[in-house]
């Protein structure tokens, strides 16, 4: 069964391999990339029942134990975000089949299912990466597929989206590899477990080096994760991508700079108290300018997808904010936060891209009526929408809730406060949207078929299927991601 | 005294001022070019210090040796050495789809001017 935890990251890697293999005509590229998502969200369902159990997997490759050999852990919190990471693939991989093909040439499509495979073993890889060299041979391997997602569509806004994308991921991978070489310098480990054991005595000979090395990670992984004032490249490449693979970028690629982040603070400096006091006033500040600057520029934007990419900015800031109280209640909402984002984030973008596709209208102003052509469509883009302001009975809703609880416990009004003020800013820019979509005059006449076939329009509702139940019954998924959240911070 | 130890440390010196240079190129340049350049001697800043810290003077290199007089003598660590090759892997790969980004920009726009990119967007 431990096998099964390293199985996550190799299933779609393999994938990846295979698909331009045997994926040369016809949709076998599909039905290859389909296969290995279905496999890998089994594989995170068993060890999300395994690990549910409240037993942690650690998989040592090649059976060498660390500190040596290279660790792969897996444990409630990892399994659980893994789980649901696929489970927005398999949503993403089955709109991808009607939607792309129209979009790219067959070569190009073969290697659109192969780098959407890549990006998932890289994000799960760092989900479970147990040592600092691991989490970074993964970040960049799902760096590098990002920034070829976006530039598979050959256009030059995508280009220069990818290569500004690319820069400064480059420039993010310089300082994380910089921050671990200072950590290997002062502790001689790059296991998290015995980084742990190590740290607190190098806090005490050489302070200042280890400050260094966490405020360059911190700096790496929050301009991985678009933190404010880092997020410049995420409005254009997630807006000048393909529909689905913004859902992706979006929802599930920006989340995984914070889980390292969040996996460093919880299994390694939080042995050592002095560095880790400074830290999260500084992603506090940070995440209320995010929380602010983004949702002045998602009002004014006239782009659908750019808004939306924009509202990315604002969500990555609630994450962040509600980490930095480190309370288990507020983490526990920063969790569900990143899963809800997901679901939320995957919808809304897939949305956007049905208007795109049946209608071929992108700009805010263009979609008056827009829920009268395509209902179901509209329904969806409506779910996303209260779901990111945070309306009661869906998803977005629970995890707030949870946030501004554990803020107000962890005594600090402000933060709460802030969360709230947010979700009013949110209500701001999506609402408008929601207004014009079903109350609003189209300015044509509704053309006779307007909504998309049934083959991209279920992966959309299955999405806001999930955000609904999440919302209507959080208790077991809460109670999961409960104890996940006090063994991160560990109590 | 301080000046041979600064001297027996001027690596490190050298790969923090490489990785300053490098951020400096890839932050300021319009050119992509030189943006990519500038990445390379980022990468190159960061290799050189992992390569350093591996290394103490008078160290040998890490093979287990049958016999001999070395008994007691400190081997030079290979875990940074195997670090950096994966690291040149990452970079290599890095720079060639950053090129062949710049290549394909160059077609379409026919400038490598970040700025002029910029405006042909808007």
């Amino acid at each position: 069964m431990d096998h099964l935890a390293v199985l996550l990251t190799v299933i779609p890697l393999s994938g990846a391999f295979f698909v331009p293999m045997f994926g040369r005509e016809g949709d076998r590229g599909y039905r290859v990339a389909l296969g290995t998502v279905l496999l890998t969200t089994a594989c995170a369902a068993a060890l999300l029942v395994i690990t549910g159990r409240g037993q942690a997997i650690s998989y040592y490759v090649g059976n060498w134990a660390p500190p040596w050999g290279i660790e792969i852990r897996v444990d409630a919190f990892s399994a659980f975000l893994s789980f649901s990471f696929s489970l927005v693939y398999l949503a993403v991989i089955a709109y991808s089949a009607r939607d792309v093909s129209h979009e790219l040439n067959p070569a190009a499509l073969r290697w659109y299912w192969s780098l959407m495979l890549l990006l998932l073993a890289g994000l799960l890889g760092v989900s479970s990466a147990a040592d600092l060299f691991n989490l970074f041979v993964f970040t960049e391997i799902y760096s590098l597929a990002a920034c070829g997602i976006i530039s598979v569509r050959d256009r030059m806004d995508s280009l220069e989206a990818a290569l500004k994308y690319l820069l400064l991921s480059a420039v993010a991978a310089g300082c994380i590899l910089l921050g671990i070489s200072l950590i290997y310098m002062v502790t001689g480990h790059l296991n998290y477990a015995h980084l742990a054991t190590a740290l607190p005595a190098a806090v005490a000979t050489s302070p200042r080096t280890v400050l260094a090395a966490v405020a360059l990670l911190a700096t790496g992984f929050g301009l991985k994760s678009a933190l404010f004032p880092l997020h410049m490249w995420l409005p254009d490449a997630h807006s000048s991508a393909l529909s689905p693979a913004s859902a992706v970028l979006s929802g599930i690629a920006v989340k995984a700079g914070i889980i390292a982040l969040f996996r460093l603070f919880a299994s390694v400096l939080s042995a050592s108290p002095a560095v880790v006091r400074a830290m999260p006033t500084f992603l506090a500040v940070l995440a209320v300018g995010g929380m602010i600057f983004g949702a002045l520029f998602a009002m004014t934007q006239t782009d659908l997808k750019r808004m939306l990419a924009y509202s990315t900015v604002v969500q990555v800031g609630y994450i962040y904010l509600a980490f930095s109280v480190l309370n288990p209640v507020a983490l526990t909402g920063a969790i569900l936060h990143i899963v809800n984002h997901a679901l939320l984030k995957g919808m809304l973008f897939l949305s956007a891209g049905l208007i795109i596709h049946r209608t071929g209208k992108r700009r805010i102003a263009d979609l008056q009526g827009i829920g009268r052509e395509m209902p179901l469509t509209m329904i969806a883009l409506t779910i996303g929408a209260m779901g990111m302001v945070g309306i009661p009975l869906t998803n977005g809703f629970v995890s707030k809730w949870h946030m501004v609880l554990g803020s107000l416990e962890a005594g600090q009004p402000l933060a709460a406060g802030v969360i709230l003020l947010s979700s009013l800013f949110s209500a701001l820019y999506y609402f408008p949207l929601v207004i014009a979509g079903w109350f609003g005059n189209p300015a044509a006449p509704a053309p006779a078929r307007p909504e998309a076939p049934p083959s991209m329009l279920w992966p959309v509702l299955g999405l806001g299927a999930v955000s609904l139940i999440l919302g209507i019954v959080p208790e077991p998924v809460v109670n999961v991601l409960g104890e996940a959240a006090k063994h991160l911070l560990g109590q | 005294m301080l000046s041979l130890d600064l001297f027996l440390r001027l690596n490190y010196l050298a790969s923090i001022m490489l990785f300053l240079i490098g951020l400096h190129t890839m932050l300021t340049h319009a050119n992509l070019i030189k943006k990519v350049m500038g990445m390379n001697i980022m990468e190159t800043g960061i290799f050189l210090f992992l390569v350093s810290i591996g290394y103490a003077h008078g160290t040998l290199s890490p093979i287990i040796r049958q016999s001999g007089p070395e008994q007691g003598l400190i081997y030079t660590n290979p875990l940074l050495a195997a670090i950096v090759l994966t690291g040149i892997v990452i970079a290599v790969s890095t720079t060639a789809y950053a090129l062949s980004i710049i290549i394909k920009l160059y077609e379409q726009c026919g400038t490598l001017d970040v700025d002029r990119l910029e405006k042909l967007r808007s």
